[in-house]
């Protein structure tokens, strides 16, 4: 047999093999690490370990993540900042919350502060399995996005040596960061009065405007499906749940309100409560307070001190549900 | 009419490059190669190609001036032309 | 069809090969070539019909007016041959951006349909002219038709290059056509050439692209950190993506026993600019050296020999003007648009410096100083290359070279807030931590691109060892989990 032949007959296949086996053996070796890539995972770990009794859970997207990260929300150990982001979306509050409820603890209120569109528009595929599917690996959590979330998820067996990153790369790298076992709270309170930035010549991206605009305005049957099972879990652990709508660009909501998107989205929110019959309160930030200025894809607040006085707003909307 | 003889189209060509080059210590070889003579690249090429055209009274053209690989096809192509041009 | 299709991987190119293997065996050198053709043309035609008989009929005009240029080795019908294709190229590639510009000259807004570029015409067409020009000055002969039509369309170079001069290909092509025994021990390093073309594509270039697109999308909002990231993200995309397109390439030509040319040799490493363009694609640039640079500079240095002019003007001539206007030409052949043209002008304009600097004999940099300045260059040139407008580049390069405030990523931004330094947030990324992740492979594959081998410059050196075979296998494993929705070359709108 000459060099190359042998090469395609033994040499390779042998090689393809034993790569296969030594990244299948590498993989099962590393299954046991808890993943600790971003602040998803670290909250998924955190949450079954952190001993204090938070009388509030404070669920949120990155509107409320990028303030709470910051700032601590209302006072020491008050509440748990359990805030990911819109590509962990519902899933990660659900099953983030529902953990923390697993582990024994009993929060009196959980308070959602998230932006209408996480309810109506679809996830993300590229980074689904990354914040959610590789987080959430408990049975009831697999079972409930295999059922809701199937065109997003992918539980069939494939070789670890397809997907070396996630399988072998990932655990590698959570083993060298130690980001403590307690729920992330920041030792930096707001300031009460916070001097305000004021961003001359702001303006809204009209293009993105218009895409936000026509964005469709039924709640998607994954988040309905979410909601509901939100609803039963208060009802299960006896807390009061409560939808604080994040911040919104004040001309864009003036054009969502006038449109008719916002009142229509709260209307099937509280349709989705009353068939629960669950007495779930909704109330929205920016009808307190005006943020103006934001990001180009006008998702994020902008500005110093406005992120201050948003994390302050929300301390007061978690004093008076906690006064009632 | 006198025979072209190689050895002397090699000399000449060396004077053509030690006075390129500015440089009297070059010794060419029918194996030298750009590799050998500091600086030789396609823009010292353009000059050299030039001073051979006044020294072996021919034109040479464009593709001359990348296309040789070292000194003996330097030589070669120079002889045919000047063969091609008092043939005229 | 696309390299990294499946359609391609399983269905067309084992049985393109199996064929191929029997037909040399069994039916003979001509037949062989004919099958080949035949599998480009399907190759070809697979994405379009209509452009498949565009390609034929140019292919077929262009051999005709070798056959004439052999007999009459006229200059004039030369340049007759040079513009038809100059003008098939230019009608399909240049006719909107051309007749944009000049309605804007004369306040008329044509509505312009847009025209779909053929795949791999601007690759064809010079490969072609340089074939009419070989033949028009007695450096080569005609060979029949089916061979030369297989010297420009065989498949693996037809869409995107290497750009291959018949010189190259010709004999080889003949030695085939004439049933001579093929080279041994081609195949295996056309494979592993192949597979390590693919890797660099799908698990490199590809993994990079979701962030430079998403950067290049919201030019306008990039600062400091993002625009650099921007930037050399999209020169490791590129060079990964076009490196590795030419890899698989010259390893598909080996499996069918062709050596095709290089086109890189690791350009990332390069100390100077004219290092660069002879480390990137290389056959490119050797087309625009020997077709256009020499002869301008050939005849400007002759016109300046003649009237004895001085060194300082002698370099303008002889030097930067031949230069620039090469690579304003090079350029534009990339792409139908004002950021093409000002790229080719960043490249000649630094070409001319350098080429300047070392006329005037000035003192060498020291390597690492000649590497970054280069780098600087060439990353300068990319943001040319990839914005879609002058505006989008120019907002891009002011965030890189004059930051107005400093930003930082999501994660660092208490700590500048303590610090008091003016920053804002980093917007453009998809979640804050996938910047962390966007930012680590920037940082992993940038060495990566510099100290990855080259095997494409001598592949007969691959050697069937278990070394080769345990690269080989780890690259498959890690293609065949990336492998999803193909994308598209980038050099394909080519």
């Amino acid at each position: 047999m000459s060099e190359w032949t042998k090469f395609f007959a033994v040499r390779l296949p042998v090689a393809i093999l034993a790569f296969g086996l030594a990244i299948e053996a590498a993989a099962a070796l590393l299954s046991g690490v808890t993943l600790h890539r971003h602040n998803v995972d670290d909250l998924a770990s955190a949450v079954m370990h952190d001993t204090r009794p938070y009388r509030t859970v404070l669920l949120g997207d990155s509107v409320t993540h990028m303030v709470a990260t910051q700032f601590r929300i209302g006072d020491a150990d008050e509440v748990a900042d359990l805030t990911t982001h819109a590509y962990a979306g519902l899933p990660s509050e659900l099953f983030l919350l529902k953990r923390y409820l697993e582990s024994g603890h009993r929060p009196r209120h959980v308070v959602l502060a998230v932006s209408r569109h996480l309810f109506t528009e679809p996830m993300d595929n590229a980074t689904f399995s990354y914040y959610i599917t590789s987080v959430f690996k408990l049975p009831n959590e697999r079972a409930f996005l295999q059922r809701y979330y199937s065109e997003y998820v992918n539980y069939e067996w494939r070789p670890a040596a397809l997907s070396m990153t996630t399988t072998v790369g990932e655990p590698i790298l959570s083993l060298l960061r130690h980001p403590g076992n307690q729920i992330w709270s920041s030792p930096e309170r707001p300031s009460p009065n916070p001097s305000l930035e004021h961003i001359p010549g702001y303006s809204d991206d009209e293009g993105v405007f218009q895409k936000i605009l026509s964005a469709p305005t039924d709640i998607r049957p994954e988040a309905r499906a979410v909601i509901t099972e939100m609803c039963r879990v208060s009802q299960r652990y006896q807390f009061s749940l409560h939808i604080v709508w994040a911040p919104l660009e004040p001309r864009l909501r003036a054009a969502l309100i006038a449109s008719g998107a916002v009142p229509h989205i709260d209307d099937q929110l509280r349709e989705i409560f009353r068939q629960n019959q669950t007495a779930a309160s909704i109330v929205d930030s920016s009808d307190r307070q005006d943020y103006p200025y934001f990001d180009h894809a006008l998702i994020h607040i902008r500005g110093l001190g406005w992120e201050q006085v948003y994390a302050n707003e929300l301390a007061a909307y978690i004093h008076d549900f906690e006064a009632h | 009419m006198s025979e072209l003889i190689r050895s002397d189209v090699l000399q000449d060509l060396q004077q053509v490059f030690r006075s390129v080059f500015n440089d009297d210590h070059i010794t060419l070889t029918e194996s030298t190669t750009a590799a050998d003579i500091d600086g030789w690249d396609s823009l010292q090429q353009i000059k050299v190609i030039l001073a051979c055209e006044k020294k072996f009274k021919i034109k040479l053209r464009a593709r001359d001036v990348n296309g040789l690989d070292n000194v003996g096809s330097m030589v070669d192509h120079l002889m045919s032309t000047i063969a091609k041009t008092t043939r005229q | 069809m696309l390299f990294t299709d499946p359609k391609f991987l399983f269905l067309f190119l084992p049985f393109s090969l199996i064929l191929f293997y029997l037909m040399r065996r069994y039916a003979g050198g001509k037949s062989t070539i004919w099958f080949l053709l035949f599998a480009s043309a399907v190759f070809y035609g697979y994405w379009s019909v209509t452009y498949l008989g565009l390609l034929l009929g140019q292919v077929l005009v262009n051999y005709l007016l070798s056959r004439q240029l052999s007999r009459s080795h006229s200059m004039g019908q030369l340049w007759l041959g040079i513009g038809f294709n100059l003008l098939l190229l230019g009608y399909f590639k240049y006719r909107n951006f051309f007749l944009e510009n000049v309605g804007a000259l004369i306040g008329w807004h044509p509505h312009l349909t847009a025209l779909f570029v053929p795949l791999g015409i601007s690759f064809h067409t010079f490969q072609q002219i340089t074939f009419l020009t070989d033949v028009a000055e007695e450096e080569d002969e005609v060979p029949p038709l089916p061979e030369y039509m297989l010297f420009v369309m065989f498949f693996p170079q037809l869409i995107a290059g290497p750009i291959v001069l018949h010189s190259q290909m010709g004999g080889q092509v003949s030695a085939v056509a004439a049933g001579k025994r093929p080279q041994e021990g081609t195949f295996g390093p056309g494979f592993a050439l192949f597979c390590f073309g693919l890797f660099k594509k799908v698990c490199l270039a590809d993994n990079l692209a979701n962030f430079v697109d998403s950067a290049f999308q919201w030019p306008q909002h990039l600062q400091f950190i993002e625009a650099w990231s921007a930037a050399i993200g999209y020169c490791l995309q590129l060079f990964f993506d076009f490196s590795g397109y030419s890899d698989m390439a010259i390893g598909l030509g080996l499996m069918f026993g062709f050596l095709l040319p290089f086109n890189f040799n690791n350009p990332l490493a390069a100390t100077s600019i004219t290092d660069f363009w002879n480390r990137w694609h290389i056959t490119m640039t050797r087309f625009f050296t020997l077709y256009v640079y020499s002869p301008l500079a050939l005849a400007t240095s002759r016109m300046a020999s003649e009237r004895n002019v001085q060194a300082f003007s002698a370099f303008w001539l002889c030097i930067a003007g031949p230069t620039l206007v090469t690579f304003l030409a090079a350029g534009l052949w990339h792409g139908a648009g004002w950021t093409f043209i000002v790229f080719g002008l960043v490249h000649g304009i630094a070409l001319t410096i350098n080429r300047g600097y070392r006329e005037a004999k000035m003192r060498q940099l020291p390597t690492i100083v000649a590497w970054l300045l280069t780098m600087i260059t060439v990353l300068i040139g990319m943001v040319y290359f990839r914005s879609q407008s002058m505006t989008q580049a120019h907002s891009i390069l002011k965030s890189m070279f004059i930051p107005g405030r400093l930003a930082l990523p999501l994660w660092a931004d208490s700590v500048a807030q303590r610090l008091g330094l003016p920053v804002t947030f980093y917007s453009v990324f998809r979640a804050a931590n996938f910047a962390a992740h966007d930012l680590f492979l920037l940082l992993v594959f940038a060495p990566l691109a510099i100290m990855l081998p080259n095997p494409s410059v001598r592949p007969k050196e691959i050697r069937p060892s278990y070394r080769t075979a345990f690269a080989v296998s780890a690259m498959l494993w890690l293609t065949m989990g990336w492998i999803g929705e193909p994308r598209t070359f980038l050099y394909f709108q080519f």
